[in-house]
């Protein structure tokens, strides 16, 4: 019956999204504001899956779907398609970050050495029960004498000197975009990081883990690199010529290194994302990794990660399930189960 | 500090003390021209390990106009939906072309560059308190 | 008119010039795949915004608009699509298949002919059918390209030889214009036989995989199967419970004392309903087919 009760028209689809909608409350600026300077993590994962950097929007998107993420991201893919492209920005590039946490799990000691900056890594993970009664201020964190620097030298760059890893994959020529093409396979290395950028969190995780967990856990990669900071965007100026800065994003990302064959330069795979998700990178860096191998396990094949790790289109299907069926329902059950009663011999 | 470096720091600064220089050097600039007022996606792309691929897009507001009193053009752009930011900086970057209020922006964008500086030493000195010392053999 | 605020029909226009130039591939290359960037549209992926770029890059002022979902003008996707469209175009829309100038659909060919003016998109979920011989897309596209359809014609030789017939329901398989094998989508049998040398054209579009594809009018479409098992469309032995039609797709809905039907085409339904004329059908009143070279 259900499917008689599904059709009906524009009244019932009004009332469905006014009744969400008022179930969520006012969506008020001063709402966003919050969300944008207290819930980073959350709009950075939006933004990063969403593949821009807007955390006003994203506050809103988060606001207006009830913090459903993949409605949310859908909200900030589908405004983004509505938008003009102005002059590109200039190449934001590894050694102009401005990084706030730098380790590697290498090396004890690294050029400029490790900096945990902010994280939970080695925190007990309790809840602080005593804010359900009253607000709770951060204690001010410990200044040293002397600023850490902005900017560090980059560890693969510094393996390679010594003669541990392999030399960079050319180069592709122009900048392919996933926006304006579509992914075909074998796909050149900066779509495949392009995808890598914008695919699902959990996503990258389950096939990532995957591969630590069992399949493929020949052997065991190691983080060489991660980081986490700022990157300035800079823009051409029309008149002056010349660039200048119009603020920051956040970024994140990861370099890890692995055996090739005995006695030859290690491989690294390598990611990195808009805002700060840890988890992402780690994940997405080391399904790089495995993606170059002859033969990957499918579950770590460029196409088999790309195609289905995408937020938007793999939970867009997934809800497609619900939308009615009838016609092919009975088509392929009258197939399937070949001449019920209702079939007369054709 | 050369004109971009100047426009650099605007961007930093709160819109409202934008908006209010701007509006105070108005009646010596005379009437602006807008060329194009739009609010789109700047190409982000990110060079490491030998490869330039895109990492995403960034939201940006940005104006460009003439004022025609003086023959110059200003341009103006920043992260996010305000509009009236950038028209501001906009204004700003034209006053600077035509010689107008030079002082007063030099000095906006100077206590911008100083409270900002300030703010991302603290932070790094916050930051360098996190240093793992190891010991070096 | 209008909606005020974005681009004519929502898409930019260069995003409607790739999608165009995409549609014209497909038209030049019938049955073939075309890829395309396909935009994130506001609504869900996998809801149908591959035929919704298509439809938003054809249409104009002028068109007359009809959107149906599983053959129903009032089921619910189909409804907001086509508010969607109408809002961002400024296009009237209509239930009438014969009014349309554009007919958006979901897993349906209308029961009414459609004429050579008229252009039907189709929304397609899955638009390769080598997907489940062949996972890999840069390996099935190798098999297209060297038409190499046998991992199909062994499947379905070994359903015939254990099940006397395929056990394909909708999505059926068809080989067009003896090139491409082209899944029609999730159409049932029932209409597959209707976009054989057809005067209209047809746009199949996929927006989450990103292909396009095409049957231009008068193409050859052969639905994949052995000469002496022949294709046979579904057969439902019951009457609309509304009409009393019996000769058109039912749907089954579950009443009272089993199983009752009702037509699955509302256009011909509020028609009958209404005692006004239809249109000339693909199927006639006894069932047969309107061309005598379409085994069904």
């Amino acid at each position: 019956m259900s499917y008689v009760t599904a059709r009906g028209g524009e009244e019932a689809i009004r009332a469905a999204e006014a009744l969400y909608r008022s179930l969520l409350g006012r969506l008020t600026p001063a709402f966003h504001e919050q969300l944008e300077a207290r819930l980073p993590y959350l709009l950075d994962r939006l933004m990063g899956e969403g593949g821009v950097w807007a955390p006003r929007l994203a506050a809103l998107a988060l606001a207006q779907t009830g913090g459903d993420l993949y409605e949310g991201v859908l909200l900030l893919r589908a405004y983004r398609t509505t938008l003009p492209r102005l002059s590109p920005a200039l190449a934001l590039s590894r050694e102009e970050l401005c990084l706030l946490r730098r380790i590697s799990a290498a090396f004890k000691a690294i050029p400029e050495g490790q900096v945990l900056g902010p994280t939970l890594d080695y925190s007990q993970r309790l809840l602080r029960l005593e804010a359900l009664y009253r607000a709770e201020a951060p204690p001010p964190p410990p200044e040293a004498a002397r600023p850490a620097p902005e900017r560090y030298p980059s560890v693969s760059g510094w393996l390679r000197r010594k003669g541990l890893l392999q030399a960079p994959r050319e180069a592709a020529e122009g900048l392919p975009d996933l926006t304006t093409e579509p992914l075909r396979f074998p796909a050149p290395r900066p779509l495949a990081l392009q995808a890598l950028a914008r695919a699902d969190t959990g996503g990258l995780l389950a096939l990532g883990y995957s591969g630590m967990r069992a399949y493929n856990a020949h052997y065991h990669p190691t983080v060489s690199e991660l980081g986490l900071g700022y990157a300035e965007v800079r823009l051409p100026h029309p008149v002056r010529g010349g660039a200048f800065a119009i603020g920051e994003v956040r970024l994140s990302f990861a370099e890890v290194v692995a055996p090739a064959q005995p006695g030859e330069p290690y491989r690294l795979g390598f990611a990195a994302t808009l805002g700060w998700n840890e988890v992402k990178v780690i994940a997405a860096a080391l399904l790089e990794l495995e993606m170059q191998r002859e033969e990957p396990h499918p579950a770590r094949s460029q196409e088999f990660v790309l195609l289905h790790t995408d937020p938007v289109e793999a939970s867009g299907f997934a809800l497609h399930y619900k939308l009615p069926h009838y016609v092919t329902f009975l088509s392929n059950l009258l197939a399937h189960q070949g001449q019920p009663e209702e079939v007369e011999d054709a | 500090m050369d004109d971009l470096e100047v426009l650099s720091w605007l961007t930093r600064a709160e819109a409202r003390a934008l908006r209010a220089l701007a509006r105070r050097l108005r009646p010596q600039l005379g009437a602006a021209r807008l060329l194009r007022r739009r609010v789109g996606l700047a190409l982000l792309p990110y060079q490491a390990e030998g490869t330039r691929f895109v990492l995403g897009e960034a939201l940006v507001s940005e104006v460009w106009l003439r004022l025609p009193r003086h023959r110059v053009e200003g341009y103006g752009a920043v992260l996010g939906e305000d509009l009236g930011k950038a028209q501001a900086l906009a204004l700003l970057d034209a006053a600077l072309a035509a010689g107008v209020g030079r002082g007063e922006i030099l000095a906006l964008a100077e206590g911008v560059r100083q409270g900002w500086q300030a703010a991302r030493a603290r932070l790094l000195r916050q930051v360098e308190a996190t240093r793992l010392e190891v010991e070096t053999l | 008119m209008p909606r005020l605020g974005y681009s004519y029909a929502f898409l930019d226009p260069g995003a409607k010039r790739e999608l165009r130039r995409s549609l014209l591939k497909a038209v030049a290359l019938p049955g073939y795949q075309v890829a395309y960037a396909s935009r994130e549209m506001p609504i869900a992926r996998g809801w149908g915004t591959g035929a919704l770029q298509v439809t938003l890059s054809l249409v104009g002022p002028e068109d007359v608009v009809k959107v149906i979902d599983q053959g129903a003008d009032d089921s619910v996707n189909a409804a907001n699509l086509r508010r969607f469209i109408a809002s961002m175009s400024g296009a009237r829309t209509t239930w009438d298949t014969l009014e349309a100038t554009l007919i958006q659909s979901r897993h349906r060919i209308p029961e009414e002919r459609l004429r050579p003016h008229q252009i039907l998109i189709l929304q397609v979920p899955i638009p390769e059918p080598l997907r489940h011989v062949e996972p890999s897309e840069p390996r099935a596209r190798e098999l297209h390209a060297l038409a190499d359809y046998s991992a199909l014609w062994v499947g379905l030789f070994e359903e015939t030889r254990r099940f006397r017939r395929s056990l394909k329901g909708a999505a059926y398989p068809v080989m067009v214009h003896g090139r491409y094998v082209m899944d029609p989508s999730p159409i049932p049998r029932w209409d597959v036989p209707k976009l054989h040398q057809a005067p209209h054209l047809t746009l199949l579009a996929a927006g989450r995989e990103k292909r396009l594809y095409a049957v231009p009018p008068h193409t050859e479409v052969r639905p994949l199967a052995f000469q002496d098992v022949p294709f046979q469309v579904e057969r439902v032995r019951a009457r609309c419970r509304r009409t009393g039609v019996g000769h058109l797709f039912l749907n089954a809905i579950p009443g009272e004392g089993g199983l009752e039907h009702e037509l699955s085409d509302t256009s011909v339904l509020e028609k009958l309903r209404a005692g006004r004329a239809l249109g000339e059908t693909y199927y006639d009143l006894e069932g047969r087919f309107y061309r005598d070279d379409v085994p069904v």
